[in-house]
């Protein structure tokens, strides 16, 4: 465990002033709040960031924090170098707004050597040389509590050794600005659960070693208590507040005992959301009261928020940790700044923490758009029965839905793939940051008052629209019937890269330059949760939520996740979709972060006159359904998801060592399906036109599978789509599965001479049993999923 | 087919006045109007709804039928919600003002009072038989609670929690173990909510809720709906021709949604332009009378179409049909033959007492 | 005072209205565009309720509208006035009491 905050720079200082009942909200230094009426926070004071000079990656405040909470969480692990060398670790952190003013800054400044912050997670794995899965939740005030939900599901999965987990976010104008336009802050430090007036802005990182027992066990790690559950749900309420009933944020919790086998009455402790907001906190009496019953006066709730304040992205990780605190020294946290006269129907541990032996904690987070998590820690590994006795379930395709440049839903797509017809062209886009000019893949918006009523649809940005409306395409396709399924259990799950960078950039913009004029309606456009929630609002989900960043990768991560929560039964319909805009600022930031050109002539894959490539909105929707509810309504599926993998690279540079990644990641997702080469006839590449990218992706396929593969690279129809990209490849495997149409690779006219492979150069067709699908997050991660026939 | 009779007339006190709107006759006054108004603007008002009537639509044209004669959008309209809209004839005239909530077979229609019979032959005439339409007053009452205090009533009445239940939302409850339906919609502006339950329970639903509330007739109910500026159809045209734009009903008429009955009526009325618009008024005096002329050192300049005393403003006040160069608030008319004066004001006349006040059950 | 000398002529009524005429249509305008209604402006009365059944407003709308009637008529707007979001006209009354001056053709309107 290793926790950075204002309170604490590490997780001892933190534990001690948990107990001292310290708050440390206060002026703040080091972020210029300008015209914002608050101008108090919990600020990490005296921060010294890690130098590491070996690490060439691009950081800032919230990263450095995040780097200091997991080489604190790595030292006391006992994980030495030469042991973490011979094991497989992730890294799964949340953020809320880590880079976003630095990013704003790159946008804005015609500074080629400039590149983007990179994210938390991927800053923690190539620091601490750990080459397993780097996971970046975004979806908001939640997004710990979701990385570390998604980490523990990877350790589950065996697809890791031990995964770092946690969450990091530094103080920013940008989010006192939001936050003052919604008239959100306190001007006092807050008071969750008393005065209730509003919330205090708060800054750090936390970050947990989790590992599975045997291995914890096996190594003699010093364990710090079990995380027994995880449970997630959305509210489909409304984008900015949480539903009154708090029926929503129960349910999650309830999920999380139920996998925890917990009963309700065995908490001893819940450290609450407990924004200080009177909507969050209003609401969480409503889902304490629904959970607990009649012992609620009975069951300690705090909010140390109202000693770091909140976090964002960093609170489910600091939350956990005081949790897991609670339980290894053996005290309640308290809510300060509590008024005198406290409520005698809850017990909020005013103001003074308090001795008690705490079995089993509770780490509750809600997020803008709906999205809830609740988490539960148990004292020590508890002796009980195997939780899962039962085989897994097998996980199906059973809807498609897509909306880009190869058209408005599934059949207009299935013709352009199976024709090969491209659909990249010179296209003019613009955003807040400029205008971007040269070939890229646009598409007309989808019309008001289709797949959404027009009330709802005001309300959402071009991404939430996108993706409402692929989402009701897939939906459609899947021939659900709303009346007799339970639609509402279906969990969401959304990729998204460059989702909200032109918002935030707008919004940044109009903050800086018009001060109070920054419009309250566009801040809330400015999560990238936010289209996760709008699609949960407007079809009526309430599901597991939450929102993947992290390039194309995030969105195989995504599909590994939903399909891991179908295998162990805790959901039995899960959307997976991927969504991305082509827009000024994102042509900006990809080009620099892949060292990617943009061609002037066409997107070739594959070929010798392979020059750049080109970016593409599209959004990508994926019903994943566990075999057995698909059996029971006679659905037709597409194809079955198999084993899948994700390598993380130690290098920026694209060298040869990609190749070996690339036969990596295939050969690990091949035999996880329990699959050799010869029984895949179908590959769907991550290749985007850039010669010297793409010829380290296709000496791998050609190493492995020589000729007997038919090889396509969608990109060429679709351009490079960032957080689609991993649906729109199992788009095309899935029309492969089910109907044998095979999607050709659009100018290649002259192939790559020296790798003998078999493309898919001209429409045609053939049985397809198994296929594998790429995509890679260049220099930073690669990965590999592989569909077979649901024959 | 219809019944004059509410299902709560057994409850009401013998020195209840009675007044016939269209198909119906409603309790208008139980005691007082100072009284049962007080209690709307202080506490809360017990109303019965039966002359308001519940007409089922159902079967698999059910969506294409309501949505054809309806002004707002339905086909996202879930059961947790509901909207409240027109239905037009096809010359664009209004027929009623209703409000329809989703049902797992079809769609609950809920007129305006008096109008059920109109409402459900305009229905029936238009559908040609392709939904069954059944009228559901005989077997399903309905009351509402309004006032700033409405959801303790509701909380008191029903046996579930109504936390949270955002306005025009809908939920399923059991009001003494019968299933029951709740809406947060109102006329008034106050806090408002609507039950549906069997009219089996008419008696006991009455009682209960009558013990904590103060039960008002329609005049209270029409008093405050004057005040809040919620169109009434039966009196906001006064004897003119009823019209959308002439009750200035545009806002229950979503003119993007693309077809409706009546659509290209409206908009041809509205392409040509009105004459009069109407204006909200309040009086220096008691004298005002539906036609009674207003305007400027003897020129007329238009009429009153409805007025009614306000108890909260301790004078008249109403809707006035001005010439369209004059239809503005803020100004001030002469009552022509007379030495009085209206000032002309916006909408609300009267800022309903529950905004600005929570609606919280902190305690429970 | 005499019933002529209270109230005003036609046409010092015809100039009035015009003027309250100009105000609520760029209120309307500001909501359509600030608010990214999808309806018509002129659609929009004077007197129709705008949040709830009205034109469908929430809280974040409010704030939103707040911000647009302190950028059009330089009006700040703090969170006890409740009524004054009952109607554009309402909104109006709101300005014309509250602003200084009248607005001035230098303030971009939108």
């Amino acid at each position: 465990m290793g926790v950075v905050c204002a309170v604490g720079r590490n997780a001892e200082e933190f534990a001690s002033a948990l107990r001292a009942a310290t708050c440390g909200i206060g002026p703040v230094d080091h972020v210029e709040t300008h015209w914002t009426p608050c101008d108090i926070g919990g600020e990490v004071k005296q921060f010294e960031p890690l130098p590491m000079p070996e690490l060439t990656l691009r950081r800032d405040r919230g990263v450095d924090l995040a780097l200091t909470a997991a080489a604190e969480a790595l030292q006391t692990s006992g994980l030495d170098t030469a042991a973490r060398n011979a094991m497989r670790i992730g890294v799964s952190m949340g953020t809320c707004q880590n880079g976003v003013l630095a990013l704003c800054e790159l946008i804005e400044q015609d500074e080629p050597s400039l590149r983007p912050i990179d994210d938390a997670a991927e800053v923690v794995a190539r620091g601490f040389a750990l080459s397993g899965p780097r996971i970046a939740a975004s979806n908001a005030c939640s997004a710990a509590g979701s990385a570390i939900t998604i980490a523990r599901d990877q350790l589950a999965a065996g697809t890791a050794d031990v995964m770092l987990a946690g969450g990091a976010d530094a103080l920013a104008f940008f989010t006192y600005a939001g936050f003052s336009v919604l008239h959100s802050l306190d001007l006092a430090p807050c008071s969750p659960y008393g005065r209730s007036e509003g919330l205090t802005l708060g800054e750090g990182a936390a970050v947990l070693v989790l590992e599975t027992a045997e291995h914890a066990l096996a190594r003699g790690a010093p364990i710090l208590g079990e995380l027994a559950g995880c449970g997630g749900s959305a509210d489909g309420y409304n984008p900015t507040a949480p539903d009154p009933t708090g029926r929503y944020a129960a349910l999650a919790l309830r999920r999380a005992l139920e996998q925890a086998a917990v009963d309700p009455v065995a908490v001893d402790y819940v450290n609450g959301h407990g924004t200080g907001t009177p909507s969050n906190d209003e609401m969480e009496r409503a889902a304490f009261r629904l959970v607990f019953g009649d012992r609620t006066p009975e069951v300690p709730i705090s909010s140390t928020k109202s000693m770091v304040g909140h976090t964002l992205g960093a609170a489910g990780a600091i939350e956990a940790a005081a949790c897991l605190i609670a339980i290894r020294d053996g005290f309640l946290p308290p809510t300060v700044n509590m008024p005198p006269g406290a409520p005698q129907d809850f017990d909020f541990v005013p103001n003074m923490s308090r001795s008690q032996r705490v079995r089993v904690a509770v780490s509750n987070n809600y997020a803008f758009g709906g999205s809830n998590t609740s988490l539960v820690f148990t004292e020590s590994v508890r002796q009980r029965p195997p939780a899962r006795d039962r085989p897994e379930n097998d996980v199906l395709i059973t809807g498609l839905g897509a909306v880009g440049g190869l058209g408005h839903g599934l059949s207009e797509w299935a013709d352009a793939l199976a024709q090969g017809r491209s659909a990249v062209s010179p296209v003019e886009v613009s955003d807040a940051s400029g205008v971007f000019k040269g070939l890229g893949v646009v598409t007309a918006p989808p019309p008001a008052g289709r797949y959404a009523s027009r009330a709802d649809w005001r309300k959402m940005n071009s991404l939430a629209r996108l993706c409402v409306a692929s989402t009701r395409m897939a939906l459609h396709d899947s021939h659900l019937d709303p009346n007799r399924e339970q639609l509402d259990g279906i969990g969401t799950l959304l990729a998204t890269t460059c989702g909200t960078l032109k918002e935030m950039n707008a919004f940044h913009r109009s903050a800086l330059v018009d001060g109070g004029d920054a419009s309250p309606l566009s801040f809330p456009h400015t999560a990238a949760t936010a289209a996760a929630g709008h699609v949960c609002t407007v079809i009526g989900l309430h599901g597991p939520m939450l929102t993947i960043a992290g390039g194309s990768v995030g969105g195989l991560l995504a599909l590994e996740h939903g399909a891991t929560l179908i295998r162990h039964g805790d959901a039995e319909l899960v959307l997976v979709l991927g969504a991305d805009e082509i827009s000024h600022a994102s042509v900006q930031v990809n080009t620099r972060k892949d060292w990617q050109r943009i061609t002037h002539e066409a997107v070739r894959p594959f070929d010798e006159r392979g020059d750049g490539t080109a970016f593409g909105t599209a959004a990508v929707a994926v019903l994943l359904e566990s075999e057995e509810h698909a059996r029971r309504r006679n659905a037709t599926p597409y194809g079955r998801v198999l084993g899948s993998w994700v390598e993380g690279s130690l290098v920026e540079a694209c060298d040869a060592t990609a190749t070996d990644l690339w036969v990596e990641t295939m050969s690990r997702a091949l035999e996880r399906s329990q699959l050799e080469p010869s029984d895949v006839s179908y590959a769907v590449a991550d290749a985007r036109g850039y010669r010297s990218l793409d010829e380290l992706e296709l000496a791998a396929v050609a190493k492995l599978f020589g000729p007997n593969v038919a090889l396509t690279a969608p990109k060429s129809l679709t351009g490079l789509c960032m957080g689609a990209d991993a649906l729109v490849n199992l788009l095309v495997a899935s029309l492969a599965l089910r109907d044998g149409t095979l999607t050709p690779t659009a100018n290649l006219d002259r192939p790559l001479p020296e790798f003998v492979v078999r493309h898919v150069s001209a429409p045609s067709r053939s049985t397809v049993e198994h296929a594998i699908v790429n995509v890679a997050s260049v220099g930073s991660a690669y990965g590999s999923l592989v569909v077979g026939s649901a024959r | 087919m219809m019944d004059d009779h509410s299902h709560f007339g057994a409850m009401f006190p013998p020195e209840t006045v009675f007044q016939t709107i269209g198909d119906s006759t409603v309790p208008w006054r139980f005691s007082t109007l100072d009284e049962e108004y007080g209690a709307l603007r202080s506490s809360t008002a017990l109303f019965d709804l039966s002359g308001c009537g519940l007409v089922s639509v159902d079967g698999p044209d059910a969506e294409d039928v309501v949505g054809r004669l309806f002004t707002r959008e339905v086909e996202f309209l879930t059961p947790e919600t509901s909207s409240m809209g027109l239905l037009l004839d096809a010359h664009g005239r209004p027929i009623d003002i209703v409000t329809v909530f989703r049902t797992e077979s079809g769609f609950l229609v809920e007129t305006s009072v008096g109008r059920a019979t109109s409402t459900i032959a305009h229905i029936e005439r238009e559908a040609a038989g392709r939904v069954a339409v059944r009228d559901a007053r005989s077997t399903t009452a309905m009351l509402g609670f309004e006032g700033p205090l409405a959801w303790e009533l509701a909380e008191a009445v029903i046996d579930d929690p109504i936390t949270g239940l955002p306005f025009q939302g809908v939920r399923p409850v059991t009001i003494g173990g019968t299933d029951a339906l709740v809406s947060r919609t109102g006329f008034t502006g106050e806090y408002g909510f609507k039950v549906m339950f069997p009219s089996r329970h008419a008696g006991t639903v009455w009682a209960k809720a009558a013990a904590q509330s103060v039960p008002a007739g329609h005049e209270t109910l029409e008093t405050a709906m004057t005040e809040f500026r919620q169109p009434i159809l039966h009196r906001d045209a006064g004897n003119d021709e009823l019209s959308v734009i002439g009750i200035g009903a545009n806002w229950l008429v979503d003119l993007e949604k693309a077809d409706f009955l009546g659509r290209d009526s409206l908009l041809a009325e509205r392409d040509a332009g009105a004459d009069e618009l109407p204006v909200c008024f309040v009086s220096d005096s008691d004298g005002l009378r539906v036609g009674t002329e207003l305007g400027a050192h003897g020129e007329v300049l238009g009429h009153v179409v409805h007025v009614v005393f306000s108890p909260g403003l301790g004078t008249q006040c109403g809707i006035a049909r001005l010439h369209v160069d004059v239809a503005s608030s803020g100004l001030v008319f002469e009552v022509l033959g007379t030495s009085a004066t209206v000032s002309t004001v916006s909408s609300p006349i009267l800022i309903p007492a529950s905004w600005g006040q929570l609606m919280s059950s902190r305690s429970g | 005072m005499t019933l002529t000398e209270r109230t005003m002529t036609a046409s010092e009524l015809r100039s009035r209205a015009a003027e309250r005429r100009e105000l609520c249509a760029q209120i309307k305008e500001m909501l359509v565009e600030r608010l990214d209604l999808p309806i018509d402006a002129d659609w929009i009365t004077d007197d129709q309720p705008l949040f709830g059944r009205g034109l469908e407003l929430d809280s974040v709308d409010a704030l939103e509208l707040a911000v647009g009637i302190d950028d059009v008529a330089d009006v700040t707007i703090t969170d006890d006035q409740v009524g004054m979001f009952g109607s554009v006209n309402r909104v109006v009354d709101f300005v014309e009491t509250h602003r200084n001056g009248p607005f001035s053709a230098s303030s971009t309107l939108l």
